[in-house]
């Protein structure tokens, strides 16, 4: 937030300083440099055909505003300084600060009223001008929120102090919970780590590069036909937050057609699985060993999706209180 | 500079090489593929070839024309050929060759890319390109180009032009968003609030009565004949009479073993040799306790090599076993061969002391549950067989080993009325219990219909001929003189006047539904406010039957779809066997406060997944045809 305001300070000042700018710093920062780097700076990319775009809510929208601010500061007076005030009035309105994102999109029609983006560049749903659809956009956000308040959810943190290590056949794999998102799940994960429950428990399903499962207390027997099918005796409420499920993220398995995520069983996602995001509750993260997640995967499979080489959890180590 | 030294930068060049486009197979020009002979079908039909790029005779020539900043616009074919020309060393692969779409699409996003100021300029242009940003590799990336044959010029304008397309896609990609009214609209769609009356017809209440009377044969009969369910419940299954023989060496005691292994030396390179024979059953069969002495973990020292451990060393006690006993079950499966009947099979199953299993009309069931332990197969595999045949050798799951003799086998049948009557009493009554309350259920809402139609009958007749007089002016209008056209147009008028009557009938519905319901002695019960949940509430648990009645209700579709005012068709419920005739008393929008900030991210991520999102973002070149309204020259 502190950043986000000091961006918006900043945006006058950039645009007061830019005679000084365009004259005398042409040589340290190039407007084709400048352009490159802003086109890094981009939040979204436009995917492959049959991909998804990034959905706005796993978006680290504040990182994406200093770094196109930062453009910016350094843009005025050049062809860069309508682009950057653009993408960081799109930045700004998926970051909840409408007012400051209105302001920028009427700024950049006052002073660039002939530029592509005000004129050609169309939006394609309603086919007025990519600008005059950001205000229009930011002016019914506006009356909208006048009314109505607007719930955010908080951004997720991680808690190095929640350090804790599964010990698999395979190898060490440290996790971390989050510090405010998920903590029912975290309680019910270390309180039947602390009983022992997933001691000598197996990874019953791999999924070469995407997931590994585990968790299920049927898989202590030797009979692959029973496994995946096993709980605690009771399913956990959801938890959905903000974090989006990608590499490395631990999410509570929910299977298809049930209400609630699963009393045990849990995935780590070896891909980004943005699919799952408000759909399974993700509430920890591999922070150290996710190589030895990712040999396991690879591992040959049964009939059952499981290793052909049995691979357990053999315990699991909580953090000291 | 050596490579060992620049270790980093040769990784590049050879990352570098591998993602510009690889030399193009001889014999793949355009030229050279259309001069190629046609490959031979089966029956003499020359494969079908896609149409080639060629060089224009005539490069001027106007291939079509296009929109772009409100001006009309033309493409050559000479233009055209140049682009083919920029993209064909980077995207013709032997697999997928260059189509003239592509360069097509190619073009007029370029173009687009180009108007809305998304083209790179000369510096930047300089810093894409590789000749310049990575001195060393220039020379390799000449080479590259020369083999290409196409100049620097060229290469650059071609990363110039798909760094444009990208640049605009990106920007797009960017400016998508939500807005919150977007997100309450589709939120609140799956949470209107509703409340109902209803009247419900419960199978229960019927059945008591129709049990004072029990059912003729004739109608047993008719019943039996009809009902597919009833007919699931009593038909026998498939099934199968068979001798299975069976043998587990694990349950042979070890002190067999050790007599056994007196009289039979086993040496290692004929253990090994069984090993290597049967090296994938073996392995699997390895105990779980053991297998991580195969591997040890990562990080940690080796251990010893007097204490490394090889699989053969491992399954080296099954292997012996196997091969002390492994013969007895062979020379049961040879004296069987040929066997006429069971007897034959037990008898040479006894002279090995290994224990035969009959399944006398076994089902696929009762199978799998208690034979399961050799093999999930076992059934199909049985059931596939000749009567009489036997298993083509000694068959093996996990450590167990078997063969079989397959007697006989049944398909599935219905069994005669006659055998099955006395089973058929109670159904019979609670599925006509069930029937007649559906049918109470039709009638009621008939007699509600009826009686709306006293006061709707005129406006309806009033429709009908409004309905008529449309259809005969739209098909003087449009001069329809063909007689299925006239008809499709009555057809479509009539179907306009039926929703209109529709509609009238259902804004007086709701006065005579009370009536009818008090003429006909129904109790009127009612639920809500409630909003539609379906899949949330797990029926099968619920022991309190309203509570089920209600939760029901609240997971109709049906309903869902209703105005305020309408009233539903008969409605039926199999888990509580009763149906439902329901009044949508009201039907409200939720209010904003109702909804959770995860209900807010939920939908906001739905309405990003939605094609018109989609749409907005792709851009893809075969919607830049129909922005740009591309007309192809005749």
């Amino acid at each position: 937030m502190i950043i986000k305001n000091t961006i918006a300070a900043l945006i006058p000042l950039a645009l007061m300083a830019g005679a000084v700018f365009a004259q005398g710093e042409e040589e340290k920062v190039s407007p084709a440099k400048l352009m490159l780097e802003l086109e890094e700076a981009l939040p979204r990319k436009a995917p492959e055909t049959g991909q998804p775009v990034a959905f706005a809510h796993s978006v680290n929208w504040d990182k994406s505003i200093e770094k196109i601010g930062f453009v910016l500061v350094r843009a005025s007076g050049t062809k860069v300084e309508p682009h950057a005030l653009f993408l960081l009035g799109c930045c700004l309105f998926n970051s909840h600060e409408i007012e400051q994102a209105k302001a920028t999109f009427e700024d950049l029609k006052r002073r660039f009223p002939k530029h592509a983006l005000c004129t050609t560049a169309t939006d394609q749903r309603t086919g007025k001008s990519l600008v005059d659809q950001g205000i229009e956009d930011c002016g019914d956000e506006l009356q909208f929120r006048a009314v109505n308040k607007v719930r955010k959810l908080p951004q997720p943190e991680l808690d190095p102090a929640s350090a804790t290590t599964l010990h698999l056949t395979a190898g060490r794999v440290t996790i971390q919970f989050y510090k405010n998102v998920a903590l029912k799940h975290r309680e019910n994960f270390l309180k039947l780590a602390s009983e022992g429950f997933y001691d000598r428990t197996r990874v019953h399903k791999v999924i070469p590069g995407h997931i590994v499962h585990m968790g299920d207390p049927n898989s202590k027997v030797r009979d692959p036909s029973r496994w995946g099918k096993g709980d605690p005796g009771y399913v956990i409420d959801n938890e959905f937050s903000l974090v989006s499920h990608k590499r490395g993220t631990i999410t509570m398995w929910r299977g298809s057609g049930r209400p609630s995520s699963h009393g045990s069983q849990f995935q780590i996602l070896l891909k980004d699985q943005p699919h799952l995001d408000f759909v399974q509750t993700p509430f920890a993260e591999v922070v150290e060993g996710i190589e030895i997640v990712e040999t396991l995967s690879r591992q040959s499979r049964n009939q059952y999706e499981a290793p052909v080489v049995d691979c357990f959890l053999n315990g699991i180590t909580t953090p000291k209180k | 500079m050596t490579c060992s030294s620049s270790r980093p930068l040769c990784l590049i060049a050879a990352a570098l090489l591998v993602t510009l486009a690889p030399l193009p197979a001889q014999g793949n020009d355009a030229a050279d593929r259309s001069a190629a002979p046609a490959r031979a079908q089966p029956g003499g039909r020359p494969s079908r070839q896609l149409p080639t790029i060629t060089k224009p005779s005539d490069p001027a020539k106007i291939r079509g024309t296009y929109f772009l900043s409100e001006e009309s616009r033309k493409l050559t074919e000479g233009e055209f050929y140049d682009t083919y020309l920029m993209l064909k060393p980077h995207e013709d692969k032997p697999q997928r060759p260059l189509q003239a779409q592509q360069v097509l699409e190619h073009y007029l996003l370029f173009k687009e890319a180009e108007a809305m100021g998304f083209g790179l300029s000369k510096a930047e242009e300089d810093l894409i390109n590789p000749l310049k940003t990575k001195q060393a590799f220039a020379s390799a990336i000449k080479q590259r180009l020369a083999a290409w044959k196409i100049t620097e010029a060229q290469y650059v304008q071609y990363l110039a032009e798909k760094r444009a397309i990208q640049r605009l896609k990106n920007w797009y990609a960017n400016s998508v968003r939500v807005r919150s009214s977007e997100v309450f609209d589709i939120w609140k769609r799956d949470n209107l609030l509703f409340s109902v009356s209803y009247v419900e017809f419960t199978a229960d209440e019927l059945e008591e009565d129709l049990r004072k009377t029990p059912p003729t044969e004739a109608q047993l009969r008719e019943f039996y004949k009809t009902n597919p369910q009833i007919q699931n419940t009593m038909r026998v299954p498939t099934s199968i009479t068979a001798d299975i023989v069976v043998f587990d060496p694990a349950s042979v005691p070890e002190a067999e073993i050790k007599r056994l292994r007196g009289s039979r030396q086993i040496t290692r390179e004929e253990a090994l040799r069984y090993f290597l024979a049967n090296t994938n059953r073996l392995v699997k069969q390895i105990p779980s306790e053991d297998r991580p002495k195969l591997y040890p973990p990562p990080g940690e020292a080796p251990p010893p090599v007097e204490e490394l451990v090889t699989p053969f060393m491992l399954v080296r006690q099954q292997v012996d076993r196997e091969l002390i006993l492994g013969d007895r079950i062979q020379k049961a499966f040879d004296a069987a061969e040929g066997a006429q009947n069971s007897a034959d099979v037990k008898a040479a199953a006894d002279k090995q002391g290994l224990q035969t299993i009959s399944l006398e009309k076994a089902s696929r069931q009762q199978t799998l549950t208690e034979y399961g332990h050799l093999g999930p197969s076992l059934f199909t595999d049985l059931f596939n067989a000749k009567p009489g045949s036997m298993a083509v050798g000694v068959q093996f799951n996990g450590k167990i080993q078997f063969f079989w003799r397959l007697g006989d086998k049944a398909v599935s049948s219905l069994p005669p009325f006659e055998a099955v009557s006395g089973s058929l009493v109670d159904p019979w009554f609670k599925s006509t219990a069930y029937q007649r309350a559906q049918n109470e259920a039709k009638d009621f809402l008939d007699k509600v219909q009826e009686a709306v139609k006293t006061v709707t009958g005129d406006r309806e007749a009033e429709i009908d001929i409004e309905a008529g007089s449309k259809a005969a002016a739209e098909i003087e209008r449009q001069g329809i003189t063909e007689e299925g056209r006239m008809n499709l147009e009555r057809q479509k008028w009539r179907a306009w006047g039926e929703n209109e009557k529709r509609t009238v009938r259902s804004e007086r519905m709701p006065e005579f539904f009370g009536a009818v319901v008090e003429k006909e002695g129904r109790k009127l019960k009612s639920v809500g406010p409630f909003s539609f949940s379906y899949g949330r509430t797990n029926r099968g648990e619920m022991t309190d039957m309203d509570e089920s009645r209600r939760a029901f209700l609240q997971s109709s579709f049906q309903i869902k779809a209703l105005g305020p005012g309408h009233v539903s068709p008969a409605l039926s419920d199999v888990l509580t066997q009763t149906h439902f005739v329901v009044k949508v008393d009201t039907k409200a929008e939720p209010p904003f406060e109702s909804m959770s900030a995860v209900d807010y991210y939920q939908r906001r991520m739905a309405a990003e997944r939605q094609t018109t999102f989609t749409t907005n973002y792709m851009w893809t070149g075969f919607q830049a045809q129909r922005r740009l309204k591309w007309a192809p020259s005749k």
